[in-house]
């Protein structure tokens, strides 16, 4: 009996994943993710840090394998939603302005049109702009997107398709 | 197919993500000492305001309905900043204090780092069998806690007063990666006042995530979860079943229900000074909450257990978690749950 549990036990730890190690590996599109979402490098950095600060160590591994970038990718979404919504709030004018790289201001020098449409994006409500940013910058499939925000797979494409109508209609493109 | 604007997107977002200048970025830091001020992370917060993993329910502690009589904490006048600085003990479940005492040395290098900082207006050293002593006459009424914690728990400390203005972080930040540095906290001045007769009953709040509320959970990771369907907020009739139910509950002394506006209109008051906490709270932040008081020698464990189980109800603040806190914020002592308050499971 004991021996069997033990067995149980070592083959759901083989199927565990380290956090550590895919925050490590996927750092640099971590920190994209979140750049596309707060707008400017040292706070998408912030986000990263933060998000594996809090799932490193102790709790650091993860039964199912496969849902793992899943639950890392929605630690670094949840991360961008909180600087979003403090900004919105305390910090509109207290910390130093970082310009968005969206902004005509911005170091990150990005051509007009690029601009026009981050900006019509960055005015879409919070679900769109995050589902359209996970379609369309990283690929994933409707349930990826959808493990990654915890909500539903039709949810993700009624959603996708409402966003893009949305952008459509403040880009004067017909889609 | 693929439209204009999905083309225009995914170029924009190409572009936009290789902006990040892949040179200077930052690597990833491992948390260091990680339990310990996650432990204090949740006393500030039950002291201040902690906003439940995404949900829009504010916790925080209170001394007594009436905030006009509740004790400042420890020494020193409600108002200024008061931080305290915990040296290790050999118990102290804290990877960096290695199951040792602070030294003689890390002691004096603690002090020489804290006479330096200009933010310091006042500072006292703590020793361990004052501090044991001061723990013995505040736990009185727990046995439980007496029982758990022996005189080489409870650790040495400085205790400072900050000048106006100042800000607490900036002597954690001193004294970061400083050996023999058990925590460092700021003491919220109502947090002392220990009500053992007061329970506080939250009310769930919209888009809650806490499964009381309805939410749906799934784990995600070790001890970590994520929310697959928001809760509900309290109905009018739930509110009214519950009303009755308290009512009829024997032993309670008295009863009051703060809507949002009363909770933040107190909450207000409370951390008058706290200007960054006040603009980043809104009165739709606030909880509804129930408080009531018991007689005092009414066990308020069936109670609270009870009330736990109502629907509508997000949270039960037993006269507990108040011991809980202050164990950790005013002793440096840190102890689960279930050893401070063995009736509250």
């Amino acid at each position: 009996m004991e021996v069997e549990l033990l067995t149980q036990q070592e083959a759901l730890a083989r199927r565990r994943v380290d956090v550590a190690s895919i925050f490590a590996e996927h750092h640099v599109g971590l920190v994209r993710l979140a750049l596309i979402m707060v707008g400017d490098q040292a706070s998408a950095e912030d986000v990263v840090q933060e998000a594996f600060a809090r799932t490193h160590a102790g709790r650091g591994r993860l039964r199912d394998a496969d849902k793992a970038l899943a639950y890392v990718r929605s630690a670094v979404l949840n991360g961008c939603r909180s600087v979003l919504r403090r900004r919105a709030t305390v910090f509109r004018r207290a910390v130093p302005y970082e310009p968005p790289v969206w902004s005509a201001e911005s170091a990150a020098l990005m051509g007009e049109e690029r601009r026009e449409v981050l900006l019509a994006l960055r005015d879409l409500p919070r679900r769109q702009r995050e589902a359209l940013t996970l379609r369309y910058y990283f690929d994933l499939s409707d349930q990826e997107i959808a493990d990654t925000m915890g909500i539903g797979a039709s949810t993700v494409r009624s959603t996708i398709a409402r966003g893009l109508a949305a952008l459509g209609r403040v880009l004067g493109e017909d889609s | 197919m693929t439209s204009r604007v999905e083309d225009r997107l995914r170029e924009a977002l190409v572009e936009a993500g290789a902006t990040v200048d892949t040179g200077a970025l930052r690597p990833l830091r491992e948390p260091q000492g990680r339990r310990f001020r996650a432990d204090f992370r949740l006393v500030t917060a039950a002291a201040a305001v902690v906003v439940l993993a995404g949900a829009a329910t504010a916790v925080w502690l209170v001394g007594s309905g009436d905030e006009n009589r509740a004790v400042a904490a420890g020494p020193g006048p409600a108002g200024s900043t008061e931080v305290a600085v915990f040296l290790c003990t050999k118990s102290a479940q804290e990877p960096k204090c290695q199951g040792r005492d602070a030294t003689r040395e890390e002691k004096d290098a603690i002090n020489r780092t804290l006479s330096e900082l200009s933010q310091i207006k006042e500072m006292v050293f703590r020793e361990q069998g004052d501090a044991y002593r001061d723990f013995r006459a505040a736990f009185a009424h727990n046995k439980a806690v007496l029982d758990a914690v022996k005189a080489t728990d409870v650790p040495r400390s400085f205790w400072l007063k900050l000048r106006e203005g100042a800000d607490w972080r900036d002597v954690e930040k001193a004294l970061r990666g400083t050996s023999g540095v058990l925590g460092v906290v700021q003491q919220a001045p109502p947090l002392a006042e220990t009500r053992q007769s007061l329970i506080s009953v939250f009310l769930c709040g919209k888009e809650s995530s806490l499964p009381a509320c309805g939410a749906k959970r799934e784990p995600a990771g070790k001890g970590g979860f994520k929310v697959t369907k928001e809760g509900k907020a309290v109905t009018l009739a739930q509110m009214r079943a519950l009303e009755r139910t308290i009512k009829a509950m024997p032993g309670v002394q008295s009863l009051v229900f703060e809507d949002k506006t009363a909770s933040y209109e107190k909450f207000r008051r409370q951390f008058s000074e706290n200007k960054a906490l006040l603009q980043a709270t809104k009165v739709e932040d606030m909880p509804e909450v129930f408080r009531l008081t018991l007689q005092p020698e009414a066990d308020w464990a069936p109670l609270v257990s009870k009330l736990r189980r109502q629907p509508g109800v997000a949270t039960v603040q037993s006269p507990c978690l108040v011991d809980r806190a202050v164990l950790m914020s005013a002793y440096g002592v840190s102890l689960p749950q279930s050893k401070v308050c063995p009736l509250d499971k």
